[in-house]
């Protein structure tokens, strides 16, 4: 019985002991791969957007554009972004308007990148407190779910107010058309712009 | 003061020669190693033979009439080491021998229960035991269980401990004699310690441990390894936990092999492993932990001299939960507004974004030799890297790309002399050399953002001595002073806009390169600090088990990297931290009593304290949103105060009969900026508990407890809420960040048991209950509260394996 018990003991003992070199081994490897100096600076980098433009050109009219511009060109932090807007938007006309969000330093033209390949995580969204000004959105993801880099936008009679737009990431898609039901679900704004609007 | 000395000295006569002449004498005299006193009554005995003598009042003796021959003298002691010499005897010979009698009182080779850091200190103690029940969580909840800890937490797996209201930078985490660095500087950066690897851990709350530091504004937590005893064996443990919520547990295991001339090694490694854990009414999806860890120790170990030579590794992957991150101000009111997480989803393993991944290796050899008539001089090298990876949620390209990557190198050298020759007087005095580097990936972001800290070399200096006087044989009295200066060398870029209007390029033009890269520019500020530390503290028996202690201890701290270069945006709160070049150190001046008895059958502590800390340095919400693209940020800006923290800790046990106990606590505190006349932010609030442990000795150990836990609404807050615009409802909207959650009770149950299996093994068993009652509730001192609950009613069992 006793020499029983010593031999379990002996086992247990020498199990402890695999066990422990295997988890030694296991962070030992595993501090390789922290350690490794290429992985410490990346070389890849995300390009932040600096830039929303979103250009109105009136249907009837080619010479009747509007934009709305914000920029902040040092990015998060640093100087507050500003806004810009061209003019005012012309009473019971349409407009087809198309959005862009840029990279200033690099040129480039992201809100492309996301529409071509990350466009099932976007959703566009343009808020108006503007009685009679409409926006509609016209491009889809692949799912065939509203997208928001294309939009149809009717004006209605004189006005002034806000436009607001948002960029939710990850958001509910399907949704009621509503910032608030996008972001129910796990969604985060990625944008959120305002700007004065006039119709005239 | 002169004890009872017993001294055995034993001698070992082997008689090989040949022509033995049997009339050479042997003639010693025995003094102690560490005074040079002379030892009396000690007896000494010659192997093999019936040959006794004892020393005299003057430490001689005398052997007469002893054959030649090579002759080995065992010495031993009740209290000592056993000694032995050989002798070749061919003549009449003297020999001076020393014994150390004073180990009890040097707590170096016998292994003790409880030694205090400092007679004078005022600490509590968490034993082998005791960490042991929180073999699965961190060092922060088992901290919390001590009156007058609490935590600043980030979720439930990120667990920072906090000593009467004050965390981070301000507390010194001394791991085996090492001082932890491991990017403290960060309120969601916990201690990246194993909790099994420690052999007991003690918080000593007060800035009186000179030795380790002049900065301990807040106090100290010491993790100090086992002492093994001097023998021959081999034993070790496993352990593990399941439990229901979260769905995992830990393995852990230690095995330990000592010899009996003074060698030992021991190996320990633990896993751990979590799913979603679950509030009361819901999943908090992605909350789950992964813990790797491994630590080997070896060593040699005798009076005179010795070694220690320490590894451990720490590897954590900390999920945090979806629904906190939040794009902007209005994504945050709309997550405070509402009373459940956001994002709700199955229970899951998986750890996605955001998420923290750590690693921490710590290295240390300490060698130390005694001096006759001085005392004991001890090196320590060590060193450090703490490489933090921190993932937010990005666009699906960049998911792997850490938003946050810091690589930090710790490395010190520290040598220490101990004085204990003089009677009752015991001095330590030495000095400190430390590097340190911070290499943050500036690309990991985005080209055109910063990293929150800049790479930087920091390069300190201490020189530091304490001493220890025994008064009488109820008094004792101690005093240090430090030194410290250290000198910061970063290099940083700043945004232009934000350069000119802090008015650095007028204040620190000095530090600006002149280059100007898209709207960046570069920068390399450079400061020097001189801390200066003091402190002095009594103890004094008042007789019946009970003690008084007093504390007073001066601090200064300078800014951290964090207070003084921070810059950039913590999506967990929708928040932008500025830190200022302006900010200067703080200088705290504490003071803490304690009036302790330490009894089974009725004890107590009160200790009551006060904190003076002028040029506070705290980061609140500047009150105002910053306009991104994203929308707006909330600022938060580091800024100074004068602060003041007081109140008192409380804890008693009685002994209602003979198989139930009571224990409780009460937690007291009040936190005030003085300067702007307002409450201090994140203060923990008033908490209490009770409990009442039943225990049966004979009944395999059986130990049931239950233990109530209440913590009371934090009333006191400084209000800095505010309005915003928000452009999708098109309206002003209260952004209300700093009212606190509602008190709560929670109630504990634990049992546990040990049975015996054969005579070098047990098993222990333990099943607890945690939140019996699955109260929903959240918590004033966790970042996350806006958007979750606090962890539900979970099922623990817990088994280990003693052999």
């Amino acid at each position: 019985m006793s020499n029983f018990k010593t031999k379990t003991m002996k086992t247990t003992k020498l199990l402890a002991i695999l066990f422990i070199s295997a988890l030694s081994f296991t962070a030992c490897s595993d501090n390789d791969d922290h350690d490794d100096h290429d992985d410490h600076d990346h070389g890849e980098h995300e390009d932040e957007i600096t830039q929303l433009v979103y250009t109105l050109t009136n249907t009837s009219n080619s010479s009747d554009v509007v934009t709305f511009t914000f920029t902040d060109e040092d990015g998060d932090g640093g100087a507050d972004g500003t806004t810009d807007v061209s003019g005012n938007l012309t009473a019971n006309a349409t407009y087809s308007g198309v959005l862009e969000l840029i990279n200033l330093e690099e040129g480039e033209d992201v809100g492309a990148e996301i529409a071509e390949e990350d466009a099932e995580d976007h959703e566009i969204f343009y808020i108006t407190n503007v009685a009679g000004l409409q926006f509609d959105t016209t491009d889809v993801d692949a799912d065939l779910n509203p997208l928001g880099f294309n939009t149809d936008v009717t004006a209605g009679a004189a006005g002034t107010g806000i436009l607001t737009i948002s960029v939710v990431h990850e958001g509910k898609k399907p949704n009621d058309g509503t910032v608030a039901d996008a972001l129910s679900g796990e969604g985060t704004t990625d944008i959120e712009v305002a700007f004065d609007v006039t119709v005239e | 003061m002169h004890k009872l000395f017993i001294i055995c000295v034993m001698l070992i006569c082997t008689n090989i020669l040949h022509s033995q002449e049997c009339n050479y004498s042997f003639k010693g005299n025995i003094t102690d190693f560490h005074d040079n006193s002379s030892l009396v009554g000690a007896s000494i005995h010659i192997l093999n033979s019936n040959k006794f003598k004892s020393s005299n009042l003057d430490g001689n003796f005398e052997f007469d009439n002893l054959c030649s021959g090579v002759i080995t003298f065992e010495i031993k002691h009740i209290a000592c080491e056993t000694k032995k010499i050989t002798v070749n005897l061919t003549k009449d010979t003297f020999k001076s021998i020393t014994l150390e009698h004073h180990l009890e009182e040097l707590s170096e080779v016998i292994v003790k229960v409880d030694n205090k850091t400092e007679a004078t200190s005022i600490e509590q103690t968490l034993t082998k035991k005791e960490i042991e029940t929180y073999s699965d969580k961190s060092l922060g909840d088992a901290l919390k269980s001590l009156s007058g800890v609490s935590s600043l937490n980030t979720g439930n797996s990120i667990v920072k401990p906090m000593i009467h209201g004050l965390h981070s930078s301000r507390l010194l985490i001394i791991n085996n004699n090492v001082r932890q660095f491991d990017q403290e500087w960060g309120a969601e950066h916990a201690p990246n310690i194993d909790i099994n690897a420690g052999g007991q851990i003690k918080v000593i709350k007060g800035a009186n441990t000179l030795v380790y530091g002049s900065d301990a504004i807040g106090g100290l937590i010491l993790i100090r390894p086992e002492n093994y005893t001097k023998k021959d064996t081999l034993f070790g443990g496993t352990s593990t936990s399941l439990n229901s919520n979260g769905r995992g547990g830990n393995i852990s295991s230690e095995i330990i092999k000592t010899y009996e001339n003074g060698v030992y090694t021991s190996a320990q490694a633990s896993y751990k492993m979590f799913g979603d854990f679950e509030a009361a009414d819901y999943n908090l999806s992605n909350s789950g932990i992964k813990s790797i860890n491994a630590s080997a120790r070896f060593g040699y170990k005798s009076f005179e001299k010795g070694f220690d030579a320490y590894y451990s590794y720490v590897n954590n992957t900390i999920g945090i939960i979806r629904a906190a991150h939040v794009g902007n101000v209005n994504d945050l009111i709309r997550a405070i507004n509402r009373k459940e997480p956001s994002f709700i989803d199955d229970f899951s393993y998986a750890i996605d974004n955001p998420k923290q991944s750590i690693s921490h290796h710590l290295g240390k050899i300490e060698a130390y030799k005694r001096f006759r008539g001085l005392g004991k001089l001890t090196l320590q090298y060590d060193f450090q890297v703490n490489r933090r990876k921190e993932f937010d949620r990005r666009r699906a390209s960049f998911e792997d790309a850490p938003a946050a990557d810091f690589r930090l190198f710790t490395t010190s050298i520290q040598p220490n002399l101990k004085i204990d020759a003089i009677d009752n007087l015991v001095l330590n005095t030495g000095f400190l050399l430390r590097y340190q580097q911070n290499d943050s990936a500036a690309e990991s972001v985005t080209r055109i953002s910063i990293p929150l800290i800049p790479d930087y070399n920091k390069y300190d200096a201490g020189i530091y001595a304490t001493g220890n006087y025994k008064l009488n044989s109820r008094t004792t009295i101690s005093s240090g002073f430090r030194y410290d200066f250290s000198r910061i060398e970063a290099e940083k870029k700043y945004k232009v806009f934000d350069w000119e209007e802090n008015n650095y390029d007028e204040l620190f033009s000095e530090f600006s390169s002149g280059v100007i890269d898209n709207f960046e520019i570069y920068t390399s500020p450079k400061f020097n600090f001189h801390n200066i530390s003091a402190s002095l503290g009594l103890t004094s028996s008042l007789g019946n088990n009970h003690d008084f202690l007093l504390n007073y201890g001066l601090a200064s701290r300078m800014p951290n990297a964090s207070e003084l270069f921070s810059n950039g945006l913590h999506h967990s709160a929708a928040r932008i931290e500025t830190g200022s070049l302006l900010l200067n150190k703080e200088i705290a001046n504490k003071f803490v009593t304690s009036i302790e008895r330490k009894n089974q059958n009725f004890g107590f502590s009160v200790s009551p304290y006060f904190n003076h800390i002028k040029d506070f340095i705290q980061l609140i919400p500047a009150g105002e949103a910053l306009t991104t693209i994203r929308g707006a940020f909330i600022e938060w800006k580091y800024n100074q105060v004068d602060a003041q923290i007081f109140g008192i800790d409380i804890d008693v046990n009685n002994k209602l009969s003979d198989k139930f106990m009571y224990e409780g606590s009460l937690s007291l505190l009040r936190g005030d900026n003085l300067t702007e006349d307002t409450p201090l932010i994140n203060m923990p609030s008033t908490n209490f508990s009770n409990s009442i442990v039943y225990t049966n000795k004979k009944l395999n150990r059986l130990s049931i407890s239950i233990t109530q836990y209440t913590e009371l609404k934090q009333n006191r807050f400084p209000d800095y809420n505010f309005f915003t615009f928000n452009p999708i409802l098109q309206e002003d909207v209260y952004v209300n960040i700093s009212s606190t959650p509602c008190a709560f009770t929670l109630f504990h149950l634990n049992s546990s048991a040990n049975f015996k299996i054969s005579n070098s093994s047990s098993l222990d068993i333990a099943f607890n209950v945690e939140n019996l009652f699955n109260v929903s509730y959240r918590n004033y001192l966790n970042r996350l509260r806006y958007f979750a609950d606090e962890v539900g009613r979970n099922f623990n069992i817990k088994l280990k394996f003693n052999y």
